[in-house]
């Protein structure tokens, strides 16, 4: 299919402000894949989730570090690696936020992991040569195409 | 990626506040600067119109689970109205919902706004 994208590969800095050159590129990925627009909503929002608690809680320095942010779309998914040399960190360790809990006294990030694990088909992490490498699976066979 | 917001005094200690366009880890500031500003004052009622809101994330959602906060201590209420599918969908998730008043467009809420005030006029 003409100007379809079959993988992206981002690189940004440990700065929120990243985020919005991060979304932009997804919306790109998806518009070149035609993906459907809740598929691109989700993606978006699990990356930003994702990569802020990164940017938040995973250095304990103040020198500037790289966040890898890969994408591939196949037929009936689209996987999203996001790779950081930040401290160990598995966000799957993340306990979903108690939704009952006042808002102020839940775990930093628990929120934003709840919310990636609703909307995300697949997580997988591991802890590879230094860095967390979380992978991210979307399942597209809800759906189809452009809708 | 941007965020407007726009405040306005409905009737007298009733606001609606209306963000436009993605409220996110980068923007979410902004409602959270206008949200203070009116919590400083003693507002009974809060609007957020959410009509022209196209993207929430966890750190929106939580500048209006602090504004639902401080109102609840201050016995006033927060309303949400003409929500988005995609926006819904997250407060779904986070299941913020359950004991918050939606309502899907101006009409339903002018309703039970006006009947709120009926029975603080019968009470009174």
């Amino acid at each position: 299919m003409a100007g379809q994208e079959v993988s992206k590969n981002i690189l940004i800095n440990n700065n929120l402000s990243e985020i919005e050159r991060l979304s932009k590129a997804v919306a790109e990925f998806g518009k070149k894949n035609n993906l459907a627009g809740e598929v691109i909503y989700d993606i978006r929002l699990a990356l930003e989730e994702v990569v802020s608690n990164i940017i938040k809680y995973g250095y304990e320095d103040d020198y500037d570090h790289k966040i890898a942010v890969h994408m591939n779309w196949q037929s009936e998914s689209v996987t999203m690696q996001i790779k950081d040399d930040g401290k160990p960190f598995n966000p799957l360790e993340i306990k979903s936020a108690n939704l009952k809990r006042q808002f102020g006294e839940r775990e930093p990030g628990g929120m934003g992991m709840h919310i990636v694990r609703k909307l995300m088909d697949k997580i997988l992490y591991k802890r590879e040569e230094g860095n967390n490498v979380l992978q991210l699976t979307k399942y597209l066979a809800d759906h189809p195409i452009g809708q | 990626m941007a965020l407007r917001v726009m405040s306005d005094e409905k009737t007298p200690g009733v606001y609606v506040v209306s963000p436009v366009g993605s409220l996110d880890t980068n923007t979410y500031s902004t409602l959270q600067q206008e949200v203070e500003s009116l919590l400083q004052g003693s507002p009974q009622v809060i609007i957020f119109d959410l009509k022209e809101l196209n993207y929430i994330s966890s750190s929106g959602v939580s500048v209006i689970l602090m504004a639902r906060k401080v109102m609840k201590s201050k016995e006033g209420e927060v309303l949400l109205v003409n929500m988005q599918p995609q926006i819904e969908k997250v407060f779904e998730i986070i299941k913020a919902l359950p004991d918050q008043r939606i309502f899907k467009d101006i009409e339903e809420l002018d309703s039970y706004l006006d009947r709120m005030q009926k029975k603080v006029i019968k009470e009174g």
